[in-house]
């Protein structure tokens, strides 16, 4: 056994080597040569930035303020969807946040989410749906949670409970309405507006975009081409809060809690190392390509990052069913409830993700809605009634769907 | 193409290097009796480490009651040497967390520290404690006793405040005897239960006695050894020194002696030197040597006891108080940090490998 163990893990990795350059030799054929990827995520034009992605930038740090405030147990109900919409119920300007900046864009949060060109454009009841999911997090989180945040949790029963050393407040069915919402907006705004919206062909190309690219037409008052701009905005949800942003796998994971967070996460895991360097050289040939108006070149890098990032919901998906799972048995149901507070999260994300080959979400919302149920609706409390036979079979659902393993995503 | 001939190549020279880095046929078969080790641990460390604790908090919790009741600089001296004297027994105990411990989580009720000075003063004015929830974490166990021995001024200043408002000396009572009480409940339970269930569980799976005992020293060692007591006040995780953040702060000078207690406990534990006589019995060490592990031509039972001894060097010619070192030379703390490291390495990575013991904690989310 301890033998065969390391020879074991030098076969895997042997073949995982194996496996990664095939990928690289399909997937980053360059039919310019002539064109590389630059080093830093830096482009000018009249020796200015041509970059801008500040409005995502912006929506990030509201999420992280709201993300705050849904534990801090002054606040009420209104103050709460005052920083997710950044308007109060009748539309009204409002100055819900911490820092002053954010007060005065007239970004929000709310506004984005489920409403990329691609998934809801034609489909707004839907759209109108899932806001209402996000809405309805926020306003249990304070009915049922704030309510109960100085008793003791269990089956059944609302209240804080330990997780290790840190503490989490939960529903009578165990939900972490907070976790539900943060995880959820990941899919629900950054990886909906980067996939399937900016990095659309029905937007990046829309109208003259091509045409206007191709003479440098730049939009009035800027200095960047629509294409460009469009680029830049979906590049914006995963590194818009970075240090520096131009060189943004520094200290990756450290300022956002959103997609960025989990890319560092799942590039921590040895069985995905490359992702991040994967999806930032997808950025920058990618960016490098529209400004050369090699648009094929773009395209490969567009296929590269929805794999990617779309792979990181499936896997974070999985990973914290598995972790809940291993919980549980050591008896840990405080991780154990935090871990599919995450789960929740990620799972209904994987509506908003987009399988590059067949252009369509890896899971539809149908199915999210089932394995959401499926979930939390085991027994009469809830998240507390789950077993290991019933997350196993999940997390192989989710799995099998992507190029990932369940033991893969599990460590 | 290239790409592939490489990967054969590292493929192969990999697990020829694997094969070549255990100690190859001198390893013998695994039939080491576990079940001695667990009945040693019990009984010759674990429940007389207990019994040592649990009647320190109890002496604790009686000079805490003098002192609420009477305040003064005498009852004041008292029991801080009695703090001193339970907060050094807790070391001996803190990485036991299995069983009754691991149940009412024992040392996050225990040993959270940085404690807050802001909610202790917010909970004893408002005198509706629930010390049983965990967000009262950092408002109870030693660090808050701490904070009322010596956080709010020297000695005649807490006797004053303790005599001008009576809150002080009544949180203060509670706050010890809860750790009596959960002391007592764990011991209670080992004594009448958990001791027959630990020992009888013998096997190698995950749950087993020994695997998830070896976890939790191991744990220890990484988490509160390593990174509490060292690696988090020198800044090693946030880029610079947190000189407040040393096991008992308020106290200032006791920081080094809980470090060499904790060192000495892991160093016992693993080399199965009984609590009272330090007797050896099987052990670590011995299970390592049975099964004839050597690394890089040495016994790696003896590399770990020479790694734990050069941490031991560096740790007992510090100044007594961690934070004056972290804010005057943190340059010894990190020293420090790295030996403690290699440590981690050797028992978490070799010696988990020789075991068959897999690691059963990960890197915790943070979030």
């Amino acid at each position: 056994m301890c033998k065969s163990l390391p020879l074991l893990s030098a076969l895997s990795l042997g073949l995982l080597f194996l496996s990664s350059c095939e990928k690289e030799e399909t997937s980053t054929t360059n039919p310019s040569p002539s064109l590389t990827a630059p080093t830093f995520y830096t482009f000018e034009r009249n020796n200015a930035s041509s970059v801008n992605f500040s409005g995502q930038s912006e929506r990030l740090a509201m999420g992280a303020e709201l993300s705050a405030a849904l534990l801090d147990f002054s606040k009420s109900a209104q103050d709460l969807q005052e920083m997710f919409a950044n308007t109060d119920s009748l539309g009204n300007e409002v100055n819900p946040y911490t820092a002053a900046a954010l007060n005065a864009s007239n970004k929000s949060i709310r506004s984005k989410v489920a409403a990329s060109y691609e998934l809801f454009s034609a489909n707004t009841a839907l759209s109108a749906r899932i806001k209402a999911d996000m809405k309805s997090f926020i306003d249990l989180q304070v009915a049922e949670i704030y309510a109960a945040r100085n008793v003791a949790a269990s089956a059944g029963k609302a209240g804080q409970i330990a997780d290790g050393s840190a503490v989490r407040y939960v529903n009578a069915q165990g939900f972490e309405y907070n976790e539900f919402l943060i995880k959820s907006l990941i899919g629900a705004l950054c990886v909906d507006q980067m996939l399937n919206n900016y990095l659309s062909l029905s937007v990046l190309d829309e109208g003259n975009n091509r045409e206007d690219n191709d003479n440098a037409l730049l939009l009035e008052g800027t200095n960047y081409t629509n294409m460009e701009h469009k680029w830049d905005e979906a590049y914006g949800y995963l590194f818009g809060l970075a240090d520096n942003p131009s060189d943004p796998l520094v200290n990756l994971g450290a300022n956002d809690v959103f997609l960025n967070k989990y890319l560092a996460r799942v590039n921590g895991d040895a069985d995905f190392s490359s992702y991040a360097q994967d999806i930032f050289n997808a950025f920058k040939l990618g960016r490098a390509a529209i400004v050369e108006g090699e648009y094929a070149l773009r395209d490969q890098q567009i296929a590269i990052i929805k794999d990617r990032v779309s792979n990181i919901i499936g896997i974070r998906s999985v990973y914290y069913l598995q972790a809940a799972k291993n919980a549980f048995a050591a008896n840990q149901p405080g991780t154990a409830l935090h871990d599919l507070g995450e789960a929740y999260g990620f799972i209904y994300s994987l509506m908003f993700t987009q399988n590059p080959n067949t252009q369509a979400p890896y899971f539809t919302d149908q199915e999210v809605q089932n394995i959401l149920s499926d979930l939390s609706s085991q027994g009469p409390n809830g998240l507390w009634d789950l077993n290991a036979a019933t997350l196993d079979a999940l997390s192989n659902q989710i799995a099998d769907r992507f190029s990932f393993s369940l033991n893969q995503a599990a460590n | 193409m290239m790409g592939r001939f490489l990967s054969l190549f590292l493929m192969l020279s990999m697990s020829f290097a694997c094969s070549n880095e255990k100690s190859g046929d001198s390893q013998k078969q695994d039939d080491f009796d576990r079940s001695a080790m667990l009945v040693h641990w019990a009984d010759d460390y674990i429940l007389p480490a207990y019994q040592n604790y649990n009647q320190e908090v109890i002496d604790l919790n009686d000079a805490a009651n003098k002192f609420s009741n009477a305040p003064s600089l005498n009852l004041h001296a008292n029991l801080h040497a009695q703090f001193v004297k339970a907060y050094t027994a807790w070391q001996w105990v803190s990485f036991l967390e299995i069983g009754p411990a691991e149940a009412n989580s024992l040392r996050n009720f225990s040993n959270i520290y940085p404690t807050s000075a802001t909610e202790i003063e917010q909970a004893l004015v408002n005198a509706n404690y629930n010390l049983s929830l965990p967000s009262t974490f950092n408002e109870q166990g030693f660090p808050a006793i701490d904070y009322l021995l010596s956080g709010l001024g020297d000695a005649s200043t807490t006797v004053n405040q303790f005599r001008n408002n009576t809150d002080y000396g009544r949180y203060l009572s509670a706050l010890t005897e809860r750790l009596e009480a959960m002391s007592s409940q764990v011991l209670n339970i080992w004594q009448s239960s958990y001791r027959n269930e630990f020992i009888s569980n013998t096997g190698s799976s995950a749950t087993a006695s020994t695997n998830k005992l070896i976890n939790d020293f191991i744990y220890h060692f990484e988490r509160e050894l390593r990174a509490g007591k060292v690696g988090i006040p020198a800044g090693v995780f946030s880029g610079s020194p947190l000189a407040q953040n040393v096991e008992a702060y308020y106290s200032d000078s006791l920081s080094q002696t809980l470090f060499m207690e904790s060192l000495n406990a892991h160093r016992a534990f693993f080399k199965g030197s009984g609590f009272l006589n330090g007797a050896a019995g099987n052990s670590l060490e011995q299970y390592l040597n049975y099964l004839n592990i050597e690394n890089q031509g040495e016994l790696l039972s003896a590399k770990i006891s020479n790694q734990m001894a050069a941490a031991e060097s560096l740790a007992k010619v510090l100044p007594t108080s961690f934070s004056s070192v972290a804010a005057n030379s943190n340059q010894d703390l990190l020293a420090l940090y790295d030996e403690l490291q290699k440590a981690v390495v050797l028992l978490k990575v070799d010696m988990l490998q020789a075991l068959n013991v897999r690691v059963d904690y990960i890197d915790a989310d943070g979030d």
